[in-house]
């Protein structure tokens, strides 16, 4: 069954994500990489460039956005912007898009659709209407929605479709940047007309618009743009709502949950011919290794039963719990299969040396993790845990909400600059915790916005010289 | 290391093709010229452009591919990198490699290209394991390819549907792979399934 995809948009000038609604009101939002890299991680199924540069300059530079994003980015990017010719396109298909979408450029010629599709396949070749209600007609708009064209919008999305385009990109421009959902009866006009896939653009506000979108405006994928950058709501929640009102989008996927949590998933395992699995043991605090044995299904019964490490012994064939006759047991954190599910990781806390020699550990010390800060420095290391919470958005992680929530981020680092000068003032002891404090919330807010630590770095440096 | 040859046709994205085969352990060399993309460990024909374009791609270098690959190169094509190994397209005149004995077909829905992601039913075959559960993946084509009849069974390792047209979502024959969707394009279950092909070609 294909799949009603979400299709984020990133209105890029420059080589900069701006946002606001199209046409006016712009302001800088982000990396347009790391913001693709970010939604693709949200469970977007496509990412679209819409470049808003009007100079030679930022043409360059959108060509080496599109290279660095396509260098990263796995699923589906579509440019447009400023398309004229089957050179443009060709431009933009080998900087790294996987489609390109025509606006202007096919008003003034429209026989270029023939030719782009005959060369490049009708399916990278995407028509893009900008329309507008006049009386019971659309027409249809250029230059970023300021020229009205004599083109009524559905017999052009018909006649572009017969020339070549595979994909009908369908902005209601009334619609565009105000949030009330879709314009469906336009969506649902060019969407019967036409032999390829629409997609419904301008105007969502929430999960419902989306819904509405495929329902209503029987569109077979639904773009937005705002109500994302804004924070307001993420791809993953937008997708959580599609899924319960039955509409079959394509589920998010995360780095695989592979925690075995109990018995009944203990099928998911591949047992060695001998119905055994090593089971490597970690300090669950202190991330050393402390030993490897092996354990059968019963022994995992047990483990997960009594909540301390149970093996099975393969010389004497008999269950055994680590701890039994030294006292040096092994309670269970939590219990990881890996990626193929032959070999188990078992977070644990030792109550006393792990291994029989009497070291903490199997391995010997070597394998005790040197946790002293690495040569860049603790803020170094600080921004390079950012870096893992903001690819990975771990569940309950403080740092996650702040990355999610751009108002409570900018709020809390307001609120953590005003502590430190009152702290300062008052000449408290801890005023260096509350310079820490607005450190680390500085750090997450540049973090947020999608700017990098070595920015700052670069700027100070430059002061320096 | 695993060195591929990516053959360029000449249109179209292959930066992230590469840097996927990459991820998946092989190093990766794009080539327009076919004495050098028969040298490496692999080849690999994206899935870019119309098959027109392709077979002027392939030149009069058809038949060498095609006992190239029954040699045991391995080789992975992609979406039209897959028709390209079957003889005959509707798309467009021309030979293609055919390796594989069938054609390929216009597909047959009332929404052509089929663009977007589908669900993929797989039979059975290494390089399209480990991708999490059900797998997902993301095609643009407005063609499929039809493997003949006596074959089907034994060449054609996964299926999907679109509208009411159920069609090879993947084919294999001896050590050549030919998927339709774009594992480049697949997120992470498709990085997973070119990494698997890596493993498939130092094997």
């Amino acid at each position: 069954m294909l799949r009603p995809r979400v299709i984020v948009c990133l209105d890029v000038q420059d080589g900069r994500v701006v946002k606001g609604t199209r046409f006016k009101g712009l302001r800088d939002v982000g990396d347009p990489v790391e913001l693709a890299k970010r939604y693709e991680r949200e469970g977007a199924d496509e990412i679209v460039f819409l470049d808003i540069s009007a100079s030679h300059e930022g043409r360059g530079t959108l060509l080496d956005t599109v290279r660095r994003t396509a260098e990263v980015l796995f699923i589906p990017l579509t440019v447009g912007g400023g398309v004229r010719n089957v050179q443009d396109m060709d431009a933009l298909l080998r900087a790294g898009a996987d489609k390109v979408s025509v606006n202007s450029g096919a008003v003034r010629d429209p026989g270029m659709l023939t030719r782009c599709a005959e060369r490049f396949g009708s399916q990278c070749v995407v028509i893009s209407i900008d329309a507008a209600r006049d009386g019971e007609d659309w027409y249809h708009y250029t230059h970023g929605g300021r020229r009205r064209t004599d083109l009524e919008a559905v017999s052009w999305a018909r006649e572009c479709v017969e020339r070549g385009a595979g994909e009908v990109l369908l902005t209601s421009i009334d619609r565009d940047g105000v949030r009330t959902g879709y314009d469906l009866e336009l969506t649902r006009a060019v969407a019967e007309a036409v032999t390829v896939p629409v997609i419904a653009s301008g105007g969502a506000g929430n999960a419902r618009h989306l819904e509405e979108g495929f329902s209503g405006g029987k569109a077979a994928a639904v773009l937005l743009a705002g109500i994302l950058h804004d924070g307001l709501t993420t791809v993953a929640e937008l997708k959580e709502a599609l899924e319960g009102w039955g509409i079959p989008v394509r589920p998010v996927s995360r780095a695989a949950d592979r925690r075995v949590r109990a018995a009944a998933e203990l099928d998911r395992l591949v047992f060695n011919g001998d119905g055994l699995i090593p089971v490597v043991a970690q300090d669950g605090t202190e991330g050393a290794v402390l030993m490897v044995a092996w354990a059968n299904r019963e022994a995992l019964e047990k483990t997960l039963e009594t909540g301390v490490m149970h093996y099975w012994s393969r010389s004497r064939k008999a269950l055994w719990r680590k701890g039994e006759t030294s006292g040096n047991t092994l309670s269970l954190l939590s219990l990881h299969a890996d990626c193929d599910g032959d070999t188990l990781l078992a977070r644990v806390s030792p109550s006393g040396p792990a291994c029989h020699t009497g070291d903490p550990t199997c391995f010997g010390e070597g394998a005790v993790p040197d946790m002293s800060i690495p040569e860049g420095g603790v803020l170094e290391e600080l921004w390079s845990v950012l870096e893992a919470r903001d690819r990975d958005r771990p569940e309950g992680s403080y740092t996650t909400r702040l990355l999610a929530d751009e108002d409570l981020r900018l709020k809390k680092l307001g609120e953590e600059a005003t502590e430190l000068i009152v702290s300062l003032v008052r000449g408290e002891a801890r005023a260096s915790e509350e310079a820490a404090d607005l450190v680390y919330h500085l750090l997450v807010a540049l973090k947020g916005a999608g700017r990098s630590w070595r920015e700052v770095e670069g700027e100070l440096e430059r002061r320096r010289g | 290391m695993t060195h591929v040859a990516l053959f360029d046709y000449g249109a179209g994205n292959l930066h992230s093709l590469k840097k996927g085969l990459e991820a998946g352990g092989a190093r990766v060399t794009i080539t327009t010229d076919w004495d050098e993309a028969l040298d490496r460990d692999a080849l690999v024909l994206p899935g870019v452009g119309s098959f027109g374009a392709a077979v002027q791609g392939l030149g009069k270098a058809g038949p060498r591919v095609r006992r190239a690959l029954e040699g045991g190169l391995p080789c992975l094509g992609i979406c039209l990198g897959m028709q390209l190994l079957f003889p005959v397209s509707e798309e467009a005149g021309g030979e293609g490699v055919g390796l594989i004995p069938g054609r390929v077909r216009r597909v047959r829905a009332r929404t052509v290209p089929q663009i977007g992601w589908n669900d993929v039913d797989v039979t059975a075959d290494p390089i399209l394991e480990g991708v999490g559960g059900e797998l997902t993946a993301y095609y643009a084509n407005s063609f499929v390819c039809e493997v003949d009849e006596a074959l089907e069974d034994e060449v054609v390792v996964a299926r999907s549907t679109y509208e009411d047209d159920t069609f090879a979502a993947a084919v294999r024959m001896g050590r050549t792979w030919g998927l339709q969707f774009h594992p480049e394009k697949s997120s992470r279950p498709g990085l997973r399934i070119l990494a698997n092909f890596i493993e498939e070609v130092t094997r």
